[in-house]
């Protein structure tokens, strides 16, 4: 075993970390496989139009019929009844104006995403499979409401992988606690390396979010290098008592990996290099109701530009069955300048073209309402508004309608599974592909449904 | 050796390729140039693995698929062109394909010669599934009888045990020679976390070298079977495919306070060597077994708890069908290793369960009641509680003693209120400083008059707090005393028991032809249990079926369960898995012997069947690297060494506080879930509580599905609401941020460090016991010089104003963690 002799000389005279690994290959057994992280980056199945993607998650439901589904008909009989007796039809809440080149219909409740109309691809026709928070949440990230499956961004992390091994691929802002929780983000049956990393919570805002045990409280950088030294020394010589065995290398590698990350991580994180223009392109700024929902913007911005390949970034709750007009506003107060300004900011950087940014929430509203003031509305999961921009979509295009109130898609419906078959579709993943097996049958995010909606594909 | 291999271990389609047709490189380029790009282009998008649908059962992608043809025949029959269904395909005779497009003849005339030349080619592996009909899937080899076959004979004087017999058979017939036995420190390792999930402790150490007899190792064998720590290791491995959990998880997580029950009830099991096959009936039907004491009647009614700690769907969804399709599944999956919950909705695409067996159990657990603690509305009083909640003892608790003192207590409580109140209005009437007056009194001589009042008023008001005091004690006791049935999660028959219809595709309202209750119709047994009953559920007989001594899947599922816990992979590697989808077992016959002893020698022991395992030479391999048997047998799939293994989460977390001195190894009461109460995540609990120090071993930390600890979670804890026996082992940073920088392995280290410079004053002694503590040996030369350098650099580098004892308790809590970080403390070998 005369290799193993040459191995240990080479060793000593290479330093610690990654020129180890190129070097553990050229040691390694002849047929032994070399380590490969489960996240470094993989070959989609197809060219993708998108290399990463933002969603924009607007949880709690925002109303279609104030935001990008025009409805005339619901502001002539307004106070009339809708399809039962008790229930009276409430009237859009905010002036409506065709936008841009396109024409695209948007309300002025979100004054400042309208501008960016011509980038819009808006789906009317949206509609899923259950009306309650909590389950249409999980099916708006799981595909599934009734068992426990993997999250998109899980399946995204899986097919793909991430550019930017210093960072987590797929990270969460700002979920919410409840609501299904950490499903939102969780890997179910998939290895849990491709589950989501939160960073702060509904509760906590992303100023004062940290990530887990990303700093060492106690050592200097210097210090924590030297024992890190001494651990590898150790794994490297662990390492060399099976030339058969990568594990090894995996262990090694995801040391020098965490240890970069520490520095990587919190640089990403800091908001301190950018402009005050940028700050106030945002919306960010104490006391300001944007503030907490542009840091999430403007981080998500960040993070995709450095290489993550996932980032969802969340808004409090959309859920007005009463006081729907103060209760949108307060939202859109939150959220609409924040949501430009990324558009605007990744148009800039040419990163738009790439990115696909995804806007909604589970489930949309009721065009009637119980309450005598007509001032709210309920869940409407049969039919609802969702928008995309970027990556391979058609800008400036409305696919799919409502009825003439809003109570339900009609045109061009476009079911929950297959807006997930077109993400992964537009991330380059083929939906029907793209399985895992457990527990003896392949599993997919789309199950057996979902259909790629090749319209809405510029 | 990579061909022959496979067809030992197949038993469905294998062509394989004999040494002699072995393709010339000439015959491989002509292949890989003008065959295969065109399979790949016109052929693969509807007849390879990858395609959405596999057209006409043909699969061209691999030489097993190409040969065996479709529906219609052979595709390639080598050197016969008018055989050659595939031929005639191209050439749009009988068959037209590609169906658009007919291909060029010099294309067409290259495969002509390909099929001429014998069809060489290289593609190997397996076909992926297709769908296959029950038909073909009665030749399943997990559903025929479990043989009963003899030990091989061996000349050889390497095997110790009959399992060496049936390993060394097959292994030699591949000309591989096992590795050299482990050394006694690995061995010694090796068996204490393989059976109590716990590392050895120094005295352990001494006392294994001590003992020189030949039964060392057998006696150390039974004294870590006999531990209770056992129980917690194995107790924790079914737990696993249990899909334990303490919370409704999935949407709302509603906490399940009494969930702990069943988790203590596993653990105790496993101490106890309950039989599995009574362990496996209690599960499913222990409320309805008979009891021969109230004790054995409680324990049985906490095991039906394995039905009801599944995830829920509480908000919205098809709760009632959910619960028995759960109950279905972690019966089908963990028991029976098959995948029986996927003839919900149509009948299984892969194995022989039809939907109308899904739903003869589905009636089963539908004529069932599942208490497993209520949806959002918790219970705050006893009477809803025992909506929800199963009173363990049932006849116990006395509901008429309960509402009468509950009623003493209300009237008692009234009066309380009363004499608080006067006591209160007594108060106020005296002075401030009415104690230090009567103080004052007492000493004086004489009295004025409205001194007398005052003490009037001071006894009165004390004989009024005297008698509120007296009736808070009162209704205390009362209240501790008051009949409090032990509640649990688990199940009970319903009032009505019926045979339910088949929901069409799995929807509730679409109803189908009555699905009388019964069991899976591919498992034949002799003298099967049937269901006659008309005022039980089946359950009973559902568990005789499955604990049937001649059931071909139980036995085998538990002995490969036990086998892939010793060795990191079992026979069949696919552990929840023995139907088509799953791979066959690499050791047939070594199987069936184990599940034949198991279930007919050895009455289900598993703490024999686990003895008789580590007892095997096989087991006791070093994890040695051959590069002979590896150039041969690169998986280790015939055993020539030991697996490497990483530790699970729980053997982790333990090792590093056992090395600390911070495990608490008795078993804490209940779980930080009922001291948290009733309520439901994000909603108002208190967990702080969670975030305190838990000293206990982690098998007892709390599973919330929503809130799964992270020691547990960044180490691959399975997904408590899905079986899964086998767990991941990977390595990503978030584990290493862990080792690194999170305050508990700091403290760890701590304690570590203190530990070993208070065992005495010698660097060297000191660095003996941090090997013995972390990793169960003595530090090599180099890896002592190593640890000396880095206290020594530490040293030059401390600060002139640094404190000479925090200055060396820093260095070696630095020491510590480095060795808890290590790879080698994490892996075993």
């Amino acid at each position: 075993m005369n290799f193993q002799l040459s191995r240990r000389t080479l060793l000593k005279s290479a330093t610690c970390g990654m020129g180890y690994l190129a070097l553990a290959d050229l040691c390694r057994a002849a047929d032994a496989p070399a380590y490969t992280s489960p996240l470094a980056p993989k070959q989609p199945h197809h060219e993708a139009r998108a290399k990463r993607m933002i969603f924009l998650h607007m949880r709690g439901g925002p109303s279609h019929m104030e935001t990008f589904d025009y409805k005339p008909a619901l502001a002539d009989r307004a106070g009339k009844p809708g399809r039962t007796k008790n229930r009276l039809l409430v009237p859009p809440q905010w002036e409506w104006k065709q936008r841009g080149e396109s024409g695209l219909w948007v309300s002025d409740l979100l004054k400042h995403t309208a501008e960016h109309a011509d980038d819009l691809c808006v789906l009317s026709g949206m509609h899923a499979d259950i009306a309650n928070h909590t389950p249409a949440m999980l099916q708006l990230h799981t595909g599934n409401f009734a068992f426990t499956r993997p999250s998109m961004g899980a399946w995204i992390l899986y097919g793909l992988g991430t550019e930017n091994q210093n960072l987590p691929g797929f990270i969460s802002l700002c979920p919410p606690l409840i609501n299904g929780g950490t499903k939102n983000y969780g890997s179910a049956f998939l290895p849990a390396v491709y589950q989501g990393t939160a960073v702060g919570d509904v509760k906590t805002n992303v100023k004062d979010a940290e990530i887990g045990n990303i700093r060492n409280e106690r050592f200097s950088s210097l210090e924590q290098r030297r024992q890190l030294d001494l651990i590898q020394q150790f794994n490297r010589h662990y390492a060399e008592s099976d030339p058969a065995d990568s594990q090894i290398d995996g262990v090694i590698e995801s040391f020098e990996l965490a240890f970069r990350m520490q520095d990587e991580l919190p640089s990403v994180m800091d908001l301190a290099s950018e402009s005050q223009e940028t700050l106030d392109m945002y919306g960010i700024g104490a006391g300001k109701p944007s503030d907490n929902f542009g840091r999430q913007c403007l981080l998500a911005r960040r993070m995709i530009e450095a290489g993550v390949r996932h980032v969802e970034v969340c808004d409090e709750f959309w859920d007005q069955h009463a006081k729907l007009k103060t209760g949108h506003e307060a939202r859109a107060k939150s959220t609409d300048q924040p949501t430009a300004a990324l558009l605007t900011d990744l148009k800039q950087r040419g990163l738009l073209q790439d990115t696909l940014v995804v806007w909604g929430g589970e489930f949309g509203r009721t065009p009637d309402t119980s309450k005598k003031d007509l001032d709210g509305r309920d869940h409407n999961v049969k039919g609802y508004t969702m928008w995309l921009a970027g990556g391979g979509v058609k800008g400036g295009f409305k696919f799919g309608a409502t009825d003439e109130f809003g109570y339900e898609a009609v045109e061009d419906k476009v079911h929950l599974h297959d807006l997930h078959a077109t993400i992964l579709h537009l991330l380059g993943l083929d939906h029907t592909r793209l399985t895992y097996r457990y527990a003896g049958r392949d599993f997919r995010l789309t199950d057996v449904h979902g259909r790629v909606v090749e319209e809405i594909v510029a | 050796m990579r061909y022959a291999l496979f067809a030992l271990l197949s038993v469905g389609f294998a062509a394989t390729i004999q040494a002699d047709e072995m393709p010339s490189d000439q015959q491989i380029r002509f292949f890989e140039t003008k065959i295969r790009p065109v399979l790949v282009k016109h052929c693969y998008s509807c007849h390879s693995a990858e395609s959405e649908e596999i057209k006409g059962e043909l699969q061209l992608d691999t030489r097993a698929g190409i040969r065996l043809g479709g529906e219609s025949g052979h595709a390639v029959v080598p050197g016969d062109v008018q055989a050659s269904l595939l031929i005639n395909a191209l050439r749009f005779e009988d068959f037209e394909m590609p169906p658009k497009n007919k291909l060029d003849d010099d294309v067409i005339n290259d495969f002509v010669r390909w099929v001429k030349m014998g069809a060489p080619d290289p593609r190997d592996g397996p076909m992926a599934e297709v769908e296959s009909t029950p038909a073909e899937t009665t030749e399943l080899w997990s559903l025929q009888p479990i043989a009963a076959p003899a030990p091989p004979q061996t000349n050889s004087d390497w095997p110790r045990t009959d399992i060496d017999r049936f390993i060394e058979a097959q292994r030699a017939a591949e000309g591989i020679a096992p590795v050299a036995d482990a050394d006694r420190l690995t061995l010694l390792r090796r068996l204490s976390f393989d059976l109590t999930g716990l590392p050895p402790t120094p005295e352990q150490i001494d006392q294994f070298l001590a003992d020189s007899s030949a039964e060392a190792v057998a006696s150390l064998i039974d004294r870590l079977l006999a531990s209770s720590a056992f129980g917690e290791r194995w107790g924790r491995h079914w737990l696993d495919v249990a899909r334990y959990g303490e919370s409704a998880g999935n949407s709302r997580d509603v906490l399940m306070p009494y969930a702990w029950r069943y988790r203590d009830y596993v653990i105790d099991a496993l101490n106890a060597d309950m039989p599995f096959d009574q362990f496996v009936r209690e599960q499913i039907a222990g409320d309805l077994l008979p009891a021969d004491s109230k004790e054995t009647s409680r324990r049985q009614q906490i095991a039906t708890g394995f039905l009801a700690i599944g995830s829920k769907s509480l908000n919205g969804g098809n709760l009632e069908l959910d619960i028995a399709d759960d109950q279905i599944d972690v019966i089908g999956k963990s028991m029976l290793a098959l995948t029986v919950s996927c003839a919900r909705c149509h009948d299984h695409k892969f194995d022989p369960v039809p939907t109308a067996d899904y739903y003869a159990l589905a009636s089963i657990f539908r004529s069932t009641d599942t208490l497993y603690g209520g949806s959002t509305n918790r219970p705050n009083n006893l009477p809803d509680k025992l909506k929800v909640y199963l009173p363990l003892g049932g006849d116990d608790f006395d509901k008429k003693q309960f509402a009468e003192q509950q009623k003493e207590i209300g009237e008692l409580s009234k009066q309380l209120a009363q004499a608080r109140k006067q006591a209160d209005n007594l108060a106020k009437r005296l002075p401030d400083d009415w104690k230090a007056k009567r103080v004052a009194l007492k000493e004086m001589e004489e009295v004025s008059a409205e001194d007398r009042k005052l003490l009037g008023q001071i006894k009165a008001f004390e004989e009024k707090n005297r008698e509120a005091k007296q009736l808070e004690a009162q209704v205390a006791e009362l209240r501790q005393n008051l009949p409090q049935p032990e509640l649990a999660i688990g199940v009970r028959d319903a009032k009505t028991i019926r045979d339910w219809p088949i929901q069409l595709r799995g929807e509730k309202g679409k109803n189908g032809d009555v699905a009388p209750r019964g069991f899976l119709s591919c498992v034949a047994l002799p003298d099967p249990p049937t269901i006659t009953a008309t005022e039980q559920s089946g359950r009973v007989e559902l568990a005789q079926w499955i604990t049937h001594p001649e059931h071909p899947l139980t036995s085998r599922v538990i002995v490969n369960r036990v086998w892939h816990h010793l060795f990191g992979s079992g026979l069949v590697r696919t552990v929840d898995n023995f139907g088509v989808n799953g791979e066959p077992p690499s050791h047939p016959e070594l199987l069936d012997y184990l599940a034949r002893r198991l279930s007919h020698e050895l009455d289900w022991s598993l703490k024999s069947l686990i003895r008789e395992i580590v007892l095997s030479r096989t087991y006791q391999l070093a994890s040695d690297y051959s590069e002979e048997a590896y150039a041969t047998d690169a998986e280790n799939r015939l055993l020539w060494r030991m697996n490497r293994r990483r530790l699970e989460a729980e053997p982790l977390r333990d090792a590093v506080m056992l090395a600390a001195g911070t495990l608490d190894t008795s078993r804490p009461a209940g779980s930080l879930v009922l001291k948290i109460g009733e309520g439901e995540v994000g909603r108002g609990i208190n967990t702080k509580i969670l975030d305190e120090p838990f000293p206990y071993r982690s098998v007892y930390l709390p599973i919330i599905r929503g809130i799964v600890p992270e020691p547990l979670r960044l180490f691959d804890l399975p997904e408590p609401s899905n079986v899964q026996g086998q767990r991941d082992a990977t390595n990503v940073p978030a584990q290493s941020l862990y080792l690194l920088n999170s305050p508990f392995i700091l403290e760890q280290a701590d304690a570590a460090a203190a530990r070993i410079l208070a065992s005495g004053d010698e660097r060297d002694d000191r660095l003996k016991l941090l090997y013995q503590i972390c990793l169960g040996r003595q530090p090599s030369d180099e890896e002592r010089a190593a640890g000396a350098e880095f206290l020594d650099q530490m040293a030059r580098d401390k600060p002139a104003d640094a404190d000479n004892a925090a200055h060396a308790q820093r260095a070696w809590s630095m020491l510590c963690q480095g060795m808890f970080a290590r790879a080698e403390f994490r892996f075993l070998d």
